[in-house]
This record gives structure tokens, C-alpha cells and sequence, in this order.
């Protein structure tokens, strides 16, 4: 049954009730009002309606003023007595169908649901629609709602996620439904078919879900950009096949990680960077050379093979699961024989947390030397992980969460690690060294589009005559010093891409570009492409006249 | 049959048929008009208005609005005679305002019931 539908169940509800109410009241005023009365006179008055009224009123709801004209006589006793015993009843009956009602959750949950409704109308913003309030959506929601370019919308089935949400009091609000997001009312209620919908979101671990959600969404939207998790229990392939634009896959990121680090830490590092990272090689970037053993079955373990193979790294594959769990934490020589002894690193990853702590404790105590990666399913368990000083740390939502966020916020991110991850190893190091030279060792990375809202000066400024980078960024304002920006790649409107773009590159129109900043540097590049004056000034080295501005 | 419609339709032509006795005859005389018979009408045409209640198709919203509109007129009616009495001597002037009232809740009445037989000749079950 549809919410709307639940309003009419209620007022189809309330008829008898009503009906009972009116007829209670109705017959006791007529009655009154036909009884003969006594006034102090001894002469025969009857009451007026009013006075009927009046009387009725106050015994139905049991308030019980017993204010009348004059002393009753009998039979308007009698009529009365038949008022307080027909009336109230009605009264209390009709008051407790309606406080029934209202406790009724399809009730209530459909009053919920038109509130949700009437907030998604009103958003005046392009907004996006987070299905799940997991973990991973949580972080998602973090930074996207910093970051304050859409609005967000979140359906989950769950009442305690969906006040968890609220009790986050995030601003600007996010509206939040507890429904069933795979259903085609709930997502129409939450304005998917609007065109300011830009994004659906769907992070549950449940592929078939995620699967359910997207392809009622692709039918509901066609220009609708879907990203959805590939969850942990089933693959994702379906998903890319019914048109979902992005697949998180946790898992084919960390393995792509571990290849980049098998490759070179400077590699590995620039992509968790991008994935919000910092840009500092450190000692646990560099994976040792040697024997693996990986602690892993089904997917993420076929992923981490595969990956192995392909850096031709010799590897001893444990399937560990609950049911051997038992003997291996009690039994060392099960890690003994897998050659732990002189192996290089373990690999702890299982869809269990506990398995994982309690591998990396007694690999731990049998080869204190071995470089550990655990994988981490839960975040709860964060603390218990750090205590383990693990050389690295795979959470699979925060690993989704920055994976959805760079797809909506800086889609280029993806394109630069492609590109980078192609050249040589000097190359990785030169654009880190680059990088880390230029701005510092935490970069802001971001993505921005030249055209009129975030660029307006210089959009402009383009259809008239050229600039090119060094322009803006090589010491603009001729002090000597340059703004701590380096572009890392620009890409064209016609989808061409280039890779860390020389000073000399012309900007155009519509270019996108990816640059890592400092704050303040990104303060000043802004007020540059915004300002006619002051892009004059930087351009040429002069101040602009006033009526001679662009020819 | 349909029970629902029934008692439903009982009430809606008894609010008319009550409706226009009260109105019946001529307007400033009060002896034609019985406050008895507004009472009943008043009474039947709340109740006809509950029986609409929880119809969510099309000609159920416009018949719900007609009962409110008889209701009001009809409480309205009955509201200004009450005051009259309680404040000063009905004359067949006022007692004109109380009838005209009746009548425009009578012509909201029409409205329904001719709604309602016409969306039940339509029903081809």
C-alpha cells in the first residue's frame, strides 16, 4: 500500500467514530430542548439550542459544569442521565480512534513521509541521493556536505541510521526518509526524476540491492550519474552492465594499491594521495621484497592473486575462514608450515575482524620482523587496529567513501592516476618531488572547470585573447614569488587529457583542470580568475584602465 | 448492492430532503420554518459529510466539498438565529438572512446528490 494511501485509510477510519460523536451530541440537544422545564416561578420554559448545547457540551467531554437556567425537573433529568451515558462513551470512543491512529506506524510513517516529500520540493539546489546511511556513507556524507556543491538526500530502511543521521544535526540539512530505497515510490519521492538530481549514491554491502536500486533509478532518470558500491559478499559485475556510471569496488582498489606499491612507494603514494592520503613516502610505503602469505578467500583474495602474479611476487595462499579459525589461532604450526618464518609480509584478509586481529598477533609473535596489511571491515575497530602497529591499514569504508566522493567531486583524480601510472619511475618520483617542492607534503587537491560560476574573470577574459598557465601561476603579482599550485593534468571539453600541462599550455574555455594547492595559494588563484583588475594586472603587469578593459 | 453506498446515499438526500423542508415555504414568515428541522438537517449534513470522508477519487474530493459548503451555510444560519434570540426580537427581516442562508446550503445539497446518483448511474458494476 502507498503512503498516500494511508491519509484515506485514516479518515475512512475516523467515519464511525464521527458519525457516533455527532449522533450522541445531535439527539440529546433535540431531546433537551423538547423537555419541559420549571422556572423559579412555577411556570413551564423549555431551553433554548443553546442552552442544549451548552449542556451536552459539557457532559459529553466530561467536564461536568452543572451550571443550568434554572433547577431541572425530572424528565430533564431522565434526559440528562440518557445524555451522560450515550455521550460520553461516544466522546472517549471517538478521542481514543483518533490517539490510536496517531500511534499507528503506517500512520505516522506516512505523515513522515509526506514531510520528506514536501522538503526534497522545496530544494532549490542540485542535490544527491545517498541510499544507505552505513559507514561508508557517513564519511561520504562528511565531506560532501564540507564541501557544500549539492544538497543531500539519504534513504535508509533502518530507524536507528536514519536518527543517527539527524542526531548529526549536519548543515545545510539532509533530508532523510526510513524506507526501502529498492522501492520505485521511495525514489520517486525523493525527487530522482528531477533534473537538479545529479547523482544516486547506494553504498549497502548487498550487491543484489545495490543491483535492485540501480536499475530502477537508470529507468526512473536516464541522465542520472549512478555510483554503487560492489558489495562484499557478491561481485560487482553486474552492476556496470545496467549502466551504473561508477562501481566502487574496495576491493580492486587496495589490490590496485598494493600493485602501485609493488611498483613504486612514489606511485603508491600519489594514489593515496589523491584518495586522501598523505603525500610523504614513509618506511611502511615500501613493500618488501620476498615471500607472501595472504590470509584472504573468495574475491578480495582472487583480486590480491592476481595482482601478485602480475609483479611476480611468490605468495602462499591461506583460506582462512570460521571454521579453520579455530585451529589456526590455537595452532602456530599451521602459520609454520605456510613459511612464515621467513616470510617477507601477511596479508590479513578476511571478511572478519577478529580473524584478522588475531592473524596479525600471532604472526606477529612468530616473525616480529614481517610487514603486515590488515584489512579492516568494520570501523568500530579502529582503535584495536592502530594498537597493533600494523605497517598498513585497509578500511574498506573509508576506501569507498573517498572512492564515491573523488567520482562526484574531482572525477580527474582517476584519469591522473591512469595517466601517471603509465610512465617511468623516475616519472612518479619527478611529479611527487614536483608536487611536494611546490606546495608541501598535504596538499589540497582540486578540481575545477573554467567557465562563468567558478572562474568567472578568466572565462571571460578567454574568448578574447590567450593565457596560459605560467600566466596565472609563476609569480603573478611580479614579487618574485610564485603561488604554490602545480595543475596536474587539464582536460579539454572535446575529453582530451593532458598530463601535468607545461607553463606554456593555453588555457581554454571550459578546460578542466586538477591542481594541488596550499589554502592560502587557492585564496589567491581564486580572487585572480574571479577579478577583472586584478587578472589585468596579473596578465599584463599594469593596472587596467578603467574604459579600456578587454579592447 | 454496496452496503457503503447506501448508507452513504441515505444520508446525502436525507441532508437535502431536510434541508429543503426546512426552507420550504415563504421566507419571512418564522411559523413556516421548524429550528427542529434545521437542527436535523444540520445533524444529517455533518454525517453525510463524515460518510465522505477517506474517498480519494474525483468526484468524492468535489462532493466532499460541497457537504463543507452546506455545512458552513447551515451552522451559519443557525449560529445567526441563535444570536438574534439570545440578543434582540427576531423580525421577519433577519429571519430572511436565516432562510437565505438554508437556501444556499439547499443549492450545495442539489449539487451533491446530483453528483452522486450521476457517478453511480456511471458505475457499470
Amino acid at each position: 500500500m502507498s503512503n498516500e494511501s494511508t491519509i484515506w485509510l485514516f479518515l475512512r477510519k475516523m467515519r464511525t467514530p464521527l458519525i457516533v460523536l455527532n449522533l450522541a451530541h445531535a439527539i440529546p440537544v433535540i431531546l433537551l430542548t423538547a423537555v419541559p422545564g420549571v422556572d423559579g416561578e412555577g411556570k413551564t420554559v423549555y431551553l433554548s439550542f443553546f442552552d442544549a448545547m451548552y449542556i451536552v457540551g459539557y457532559t459529553a467531554t466530561t467536564i461536568g459544569f452543572g451550571e443550568i437556567p434554572y433547577a431541572f425537573t425530572y424528565p430533564q433529568r431522565l434526559v440528562v442521565l440518557l445524555t451522560i451515558y450515550s455521550s460520553v462513551p461516544a466522546w472517549i470512543y471517538a478521542l481514543g480512534s483518533i490517539i490510536a491512529l496517531l500511534q499507528e506506524k503506517t500512520f505516522t510513517n506516512a505523515i513522515k513521509m509526506n514531510t520528506f516529500r514536501r522538503k526534497v520540493r522545496h530544494l532549490r539546489q542540485d542535490f544527491i541521493i545517498v541510499c544507505g546511511y552505513t559507514d561508508a556513507g557517513k564519511l561520504l556524507i562528511d565531506r560532501l556536505n564540507k564541501d557544500n556543491l549539492y544538497r543531500i538526500i539519504v534513504i535508509d530502511k533502518s530507524i536507528e541510521k536514519i536518527e543517527a543521521l539527524q542526531s548529526e544535526m549536519y548543515l545545510p540539512s539532509i533530508p532523510a526518509i526510513v524506507a526501502d530505497a529498492s522501492m520505485t515510490n521511495v525514489l520517486k519521492s525523493s525527487g530522482i526524476e528531477s533534473p537538479q538530481c545529479k547523482f544516486l549514491v547506494t553504498l549497502f554491502d548487498d550487491d543484489q540491492l545495490n543491483l535492485k536500486i540501480c536499475v530502477r533509478a537508470r529507468v526512473l532518470n536516464q541522465g542520472l550519474r549512478i555510483i554503487a558500491r560492489s558489495g562484499i559478499k557478491q561481485g560487482g559485475e553486474n552492476l556496470s552492465n545496467i549502466g551504473v556510471n561508477h562501481v566502487i569496488d574496495a576491493f580492486s582498489i587496495i589490490s590496485k594499491r598494493i600493485d602501485f606499491a609493488l611498483r613504486s612507494p612514489y606511485l603508491f603514494n600519489l594514489l593515496s594521495w589523491v584518495q586522501g592520503g598523505n603525500l610523504h613516502v614513509s618506511k611502511s610505503d615500501i613493500l618488501p621484497i620476498g615471500k607472501y602469505i595472504v590470509c584472504s578467500k573468495g574475491r578480495f583474495g582472487n583480486t590480491l592473486q592476481k595482482t601478485l602474479d602480475n609483479n611476480r611476487i611468490e605468495y602462499t595462499y591461506l583460506d582462512i575462514n570460521k571454521d579453520t579459525h579455530e585451529k589456526v589461532s590455537s595452532d602456530q604450526d599451521f602459520f609454520i608450515q605456510a613459511g612464515i618464518m621467513d616470510a617477507a609480509c601477511i596479508i590479513a584478509g578476511t571478511n572478519d575482524d577478529a580473524i584478522n586481529l588475531s592473524i596479525v598477533a600471532t604472526a606477529r609473535s612468530l616473525n616480529p620482523k614481517i610487514f603486515v596489511i590488515v584489512r579492516e571491515n568494520e570501523l568500530e575497530e579502529r582503535s584495536l587496529f592502530s594498537n597493533l602497529r600494523v605497517d598498513k591499514i585497509f578500511i574498506l569504508d573509508q576506501i569507498a567513501a573517498l572512492d564515491g566522493y573523488n567520482y562526484i567531486d574531482r572525477p580527474m583524480t582517476f584519469k591522473f592516476i591512469d595517466e601517471v601510472s603509465k610512465y617511468n619511475k623516475e616519472m612518479y618520483v619527478d611529479t611527487l618531488l614536483l608536487i611536494t617542492k611546490k606546495v608541501n607534503k598535504r596538499p589540497a587537491l582540486i578540481e575545477m572547470e573554467i567557465d562563468e560560476h567558478h572562474m568567472y574573470a578568466l572565462s571571460r577574459y578567454l574568448t578574447e585573447a590567450s593565457v596560459s598557465i605560467g600566466q596565472l601561476i609563476r609569480n603573478p603579482y611580479h614579487d618574485g614569488e610564485d603561488l604554490e599550485i602545480v595543475i596536474l593534468g587539464l582536460e579539454r571539453s572535446n575529453g582530451e587529457f593532458i598530463l601535468l600541462p607545461d607553463e606554456s599550455t593555453l588555457l581554454q574555455p571550459n578546460d578542466h583542470i586538477l591542481f594541488a594547492s596550499t589554502r592560502p595559494s587557492l585564496d589567491r588563484f581564486q580572487t585572480i580568475v574571479n577579478h577583472y583588475y586584478e587578472l589585468y594586472f596579473v596578465i599584463h603587469g599594469v593596472e587596467a584602465r578603467r574604459f579600456k578593459l578587454f579592447g | 448492492m454496496n452496503s457503503e453506498k447506501v448508507i452513504s446515499g441515505f444520508f446525502i438526500i436525507l441532508a437535502l430532503t431536510l434541508n429543503f423542508g426546512f426552507v420550504y415555504g415563504d421566507f419571512d414568515v418564522i411559523a413556516y420554518h421548524s429550528v427542529y428541522e434545521l437542527v436535523a438537517a444540520i445533524t444529517v449534513n455533518i454525517i453525510a459529510t463524515i460518510m465522505k470522508l477517506g474517498d480519494k477519487t474525483q468526484t468524492g474530493s468535489v462532493l466532499l466539498a460541497t457537504s463543507f459548503v452546506a455545512d458552513l451555510q447551515l451552522l451559519a444560519a443557525a449560529s445567526f438565529w441563535g444570536i438574534v434570540n439570545m440578543t434582540s426580537v427576531m423580525t421577519p427581516e433577519l429571519f430572511t438572512i436565516v432562510v437565505s442562508l438554508a437556501v444556499g446550503a439547499l443549492v450545495a445539497n442539489i449539487i451533491s446528490v446530483t453528483l452522486f446518483v450521476g457517478e453511480t448511474l456511471l458505475l457499470k458494476r
